[in-house]
């Protein structure tokens, strides 16, 4: 990711912005800054936010290595066991609370952080078992030969892996099932695009279905609490239906632009459903964890506590042995981490809510402010890491969800925190946007110009849709 | 065109009835190194000029018919002297003219050198052309014999070879033998009652493929509660067909023993059937390689079928070889040469068929009307009409590429030594099959032996 | 405790059985399996697969009837499942293009030209299988006294 971004910056820039900016924040005066009562640990969260915000932007050091700075940085300067010397003032009113060192290490095995875990554990045993690939091969059967049929099927079943699987993870696989397929097209047929542009965009739609389907979900979760509980299953039933309609504008929009000259295509996958007790346990982990995970609370397990039943029943019967574990995308949960610790920090020290309280957001449109932020964050995602992005947002979000009593009519914290959350999903117009993309513009197959039509086009409806859909949940009362 | 042109001088000059000569056969008309000063034009019959150097036997260098000059060498060029000797083949009637004869209208034709400047042309460039055929022709004799000398070699190390392996191959053979009867007197000894699963696998081998072997196994695993790798082991040995308990109850007492008795008596198996196999293709290649060809062996044309074959086997691996063998008559020629003209067929058909999904090759031969004829068909690739034409050339080949080379030798080869018997070699070829039909003189020509 | 499997193919028995004795001090921790065709292999490794069963190293004959030993390896090489199955061929009769594809197109990890010496084919398995377990994940501590030392330790080090 960020060769296209990066290069129009001097790589010099790249590295003093991120430390110059942060500095001359934390060593300005407290009166430098224009909001009332601001106390000196909340200007300590202000220089590492703006230091997060532009290393993500920016990446002079790899996305998850900021989220790691911003916990360590965190436990040095603002809390309760930092360096003595920045504790000095501890207890004097325009110092501000400090937070407690355990609560910051704690994001690092947060809930959410389990729930991605159960979800990598699931996925892991289902490519290992070769679960992934014989469904797909069962799945795509019944589409045919059509070229068309066959994307659908492709977009469908790509989607679904992804809401349980990484979408980087989903693409991999289906691209590696495609390319055989792709290299019968002739060489000028636009069909080569669509199909190879047609996973990361169908990998990127379907991680919006499932809590545990991409990062900015499971990060949405964490500030959807209390009144504003959704449930797995909850996320589900407004989720997939989002998921099918972008999907199915997706498959239209692909194939009106991308006419395939082949009349005929076959995709043939080698595989057969392994019927070991090993396997076996796998299957059943697999489905029991998602039924489990779809009947909501009714069992007394919320979706964290059930996310951690194939982790132990995996380990158990070494279906995840200690060589696998060593797979896990650790940079991925770290990435999520660094972001609950952000959003603790900005929590905790009140700066989130003294910063939407100093700003009139009253004053303006609900409307817009709504509008605003979901086009800043698909604007956002579009150039940097969609995680990332709903790291920095999220919080931000929140605060502003519950402060904002105008936005009440329109469903408050939750419809804000949605169509955030869905809009960080379909940043997806660029190469660099997300891994998917990056390994679909790889093929050589489709030409940056291709992903961003589709991508942008797909964006704003996405976006626009998102809206509809809270509408709908609104009157349907769901969100109160 | 050119004869047109040289009407109105035909008729100028060599139309004059005491300027007619006729010719005996056989008669002396000009002499090489003689005095010649006379330009004659050939009317009828057929003349032959020779040249000789040193008192050699003379080299026939041209023959003039009806319309040819002779003597324009030694008429123009003022030397007066013949280059060749001019004998006439058949009666033959000339015309001729005289260094003295009067040139006629000079005025309009100019001098008789002018007049006679086309005969003189062509008669320089009918000497070139046969100086440059004359030329090629040695080129190809020559590149002809290097390739008889490179295959004698080729021929002459492969017999070397074939003896050294011969002496080591027999040495195998005779021990193994010998081994085997060592090993027979010991068990009947010691254990009498093993000796009976040694010999099981002495004679038969492992009959069972490796499939059934495994399927087997399964079976035995499950029936007899044997361990895998054991059961797997009885599987192999025990006879194919029975597999009820009574039956294999000897072999089930000590199954670990019996094993071991069956693998030696298998290996022995092994070895012996290896080293007879060794032996027959040593002897083709010895055969294949041998210099002293004798054409007089009484053979049958079947039996140096299966010698090829067997020669062959290595490249055959992977083909299906069908051979229909009709009765045939003693045919007397020579084994080696048949030989190699099977092998170079058979070995030319499998290196086309190399991308040939299922690769065949049916051999049949059939005795009729006093010819024997021998097709061998394959289903290869098609040879395209223009290669098939060249196909029995020397020095043709379409085998060019990485260490597999042709000499491009191996058909003409075949139709050199077909020929050579009075019988012919004819090949054609389609999409789904390439047939080369090989018929062969019995009997009567060859007389039986 | 996994079983791992070595697949020996060739289409003539004598030279089959032949390699299977060799192999023999191998059997005690590993099954080895035998063939007489490329299609009997593909055939077996799909069943050995279906029963979650690893196919550690394939030794190939080169020129078989029906598919040849390069083109069944290139074949296995290619499929997603067996791609860290390591490839063997043991032929006397492979050319020079053989070859080439064998290196290029099969990957092959060792090359054996008939006649074998016995205590090369075992050590070149036993290597091949270790760097099969390490490349698998598998727990080589399950088969550590069998395994080859020296790839042991350059995989733990």
């Amino acid at each position: 990711m960020g060769g296209d971004k990066n290069s129009i910056m001097h790589p010099y820039l790249k590295v003093t912005i991120p430390l110059v900016v942060p500095l001359l924040i934390l060593l300005a005066p407290l009166s430098a800054f224009p909001i009332e009562g601001i106390t000196i640990v909340q200007q300590r969260v202000i220089a590492i936010f703006f230091l997060a915000a532009l290393c993500w932007v920016f990446e002079p050091i790899p996305i998850y290595a900021t989220s790691v700075v911003i916990i360590v940085l965190q436990l040095l300067l603002v809390s309760n066991k930092g360096i003595l010397l920045f504790r000095l003032d501890e207890g004097q009113a325009h110092f501000g609370e400090l937070l407690p060192y355990n609560e910051i290490m704690a994001t690092f095995a947060s809930p959410i952080i389990m729930l991605f875990l159960g979800g990598f554990f699931l996925a892991m045993a289902a490519t290992k078992y070769r679960l992934d690939i014989n469904l797909a091969r069962v799945l795509l059967k019944p589409f045919g030969e059509n070229p068309k049929h066959v994307m659908l099927g492709l977009m469908l079943i790509t989607g679904i892996f992804s809401m349980f699987m990484s979408n980087t993870a989903t693409t991999v696989m289906m691209l590696s099932i495609l390319t055989p397929v792709i290299a019968v097209f002739g060489p000028q047929d636009p069909g080569k695009t669509a199909f190879a542009l047609c996973i990361p965009v169908a990998a990127n739609i379907g991680g919006i279905g499932t809590p545990i389907g991409t990062p900015p979900n499971a990060i949405a979760l964490k500030y959807l609490t209390g009144d504003n509980l959704i449930t797995f299953g909850e996320w589900m039933t407004f989720g997939i239906p989002f998921v099918a309609i972008m999907m199915t504008l997706a498959w239209l929009l692909i194939n009106a632009l991308f006419k395939s000259e082949q009349t005929k295509i076959k995709i043939n996958i080698k595989s057969r459903f392994l019927k070991t007790p090993k396997a076996i346990v796998v299957y059943l982990t697999f489905a029991l964890t998602i039924v489990l995970w779809l009947m909501g609370s009714t069992h007394g397990m919320n979706a964290y506590t059930v996310a951690m039943i194939p982790v132990a029943l995996f380990s158990i019967t070494g279906i995840i042995t200690k060589e696998d574990l060593k797979k896990i995308s650790w940079d991925v949960l770290w990435l999520v981490s660094g972001g609950i610790a952000l959003g603790l920090a900005l929590d905790k020290t009140g700066l989130a809510q003294l910063v939407v309280n100093s700003i009139p957001f009253a004053q303006f449109s609900p409307y817009m402010v709504l509008f605003g932020a979901t086009l800043l964050c698909l604007l956002m995602a579009n150039f940097m890491s969609h995680t990332a992005t709903a790291n920095l947002l999220m919080p931000i979000m929140a605060a502003l969800g519950t402060s904002m009593t105008s936005l009440a009519p329109l469903g408050g914290e939750m419809t804000l925190i949605l169509t955030v959350t869905f809009a960080a999903s379909l940043g997806m117009s660029l190469p660099i946007s997300t891994p998917p993309n990056a390994l679909a513009h790889a093929t050589g197959h489709v030409q940056s110009h291709q992903m961003a039509r589709v991508g942008m086009v797909l964006g704003v409806v996405g976006v626009l849709l998102s809206f509809v859909m809270v509408w709908i949940l609104n009157i349907a009362g769901y969100i109160r | 065109m050119c004869k047109r042109k040289l009407e109105p001088l035909i008729e100028r000059y060599f139309n004059h009835q005491e300027r007619h000569l006729m010719v005996k056969a056989g008669s002396l008309l000009i002499k090489q190194d003689g005095y010649n000063g006379r330009l004659y034009y050939v009317l009828s019959g057929e003349l032959a000029g020779f040249y000789s150097e040193d008192d050699n036997r003379p080299v026939p260098v041209f023959s003039a018919s009806e319309g040819a000059f002779i003597g324009v060498h030694s008429f123009f060029s003022g030397t007066w002297t013949a280059s060749s000797t001019v004998v006439a083949q058949t009666d033959a009637e000339l015309a001729w003219i005289e260094r003295h004869t009067s040139v006629v209208e000079s005025e309009e034709y100019g001098s008789l050198s002018a007049q006679f400047m086309p005969v003189i042309v062509n008669e320089l460039s009918r000497r070139q052309r046969r100086a440059t055929r004359e030329a090629l022709a040695k080129e190809r004799a020559l590149q002809e014999l290097y390739t008889a000398e490179q295959m004698t070699t080729l021929g002459q190390l492969a017999a070397g070879l074939a003896h050294e392996l011969n002496n080591a191959i027999s040495v195998v053979n005779s021990k193994s033998k010998r081994l085997q009867t060592v090993i027979m007197e010991l068990l009947a000894e010691s254990h009498p009652k093993m000796s009976l699963f040694f010999e099981q696998g002495l004679i038969q081998g492992q009959q069972i493929s490796s499939s059934e072997a495994r399927k087997r196994g399964k079976l035995f695993e499950k029936s007899y509660n044997l361990p895998k790798d054991l059961a797997r082991k009885l599987a192999r040995a025990m006879p194919a067909g029975n597999d009820k308990a009574n039956v294999n109850e000897p072999w089930l007492k000590q199954p670990e023993q019996t094993i071991r008795f069956w693998q030696i008596g298998r290996d022995l198996h092994d070895l012996r059937l290896a080293a007879h196999h060794t032996i027959g293709i040593v002897k083709s290649v010895k055969q294949l390689g041998r210099t002293d060809i004798n054409l007089d062996e009484a053979l049958n044309i079947n039996d140096s079928v299966i010698q090829a074959l067997a020669l062959l086997q290595s490249d055959l691996r992977r083909v299906s070889v069908q051979f229909d063998p009709e009765e045939l008559p003693v045919f007397t020629g020579s084994q080696t040469e048949l030989i190699q003209v099977w092998v170079n067929i058979l070995k030319n058909a499998c290196d086309a068929m190399v991308d040939t999904e299922s690769p065949e090759i049916d051999i049949h031969t059939r005795y009729n009307k006093n010819r024997i004829l021998v097709t061998i068909a394959n289903n290869g690739p098609e040879i395209d009409e223009v290669t098939r034409r060249q196909i029995f050339q020397p020095n043709f080949t379409t085998k060019k590429c990485g260490l597999s080379f042709g000499l491009g030798l191996g058909l003409s080869i075949v139709k050199r030594i077909v020929a050579a018997y009075g019988g012919n070699v004819a090949v054609k070829s389609d999409s789904e099959r390439t047939i080369f039909r090989i018929k062969l003189p019995a009997g009567d020509e060859h007389g039986q032996a | 405790m996994d079983k791992l499997n070595i697949i020996c193919v060739d289409d003539q028995q004598e030279v089959l059985s032949a390699v299977l004795q060799d192999l023999q001090p191998l059997a005690q921790w590993l099954n080895i399996e035998e063939c007489e065709s490329a299609d009997e292999v593909l055939e077996l490794i799909e069943e050995l697969d279906a029963e979650g069963e690893m196919v550690a190293v394939i030794i190939s004959d080169h020129v078989m009837p029906g598919k040849t030993g390069v083109e069944l390896l290139t074949e296995i090489a290619s499929d997603h499942r067996f791609i860290q199955t390591r490839k063997v061929l043991l032929t006397g009769q492979a050319t020079h293009t053989d070859t080439i594809n064998a290196i290029n197109k099969a990957g092959i990890d060792h090359y054996f030209e008939k006649p074998w010496q016995a205590e090369q084919l075992i050590e070149c398995v036993r290597t091949l299988v270790t760097k099969y377990i390490f490349d698998r994940g598998l727990d080589y501590t399950h088969y550590q006294i069998h395994l080859d030392q020296n790839v042991v330790f350059s995989q733990l080090r």
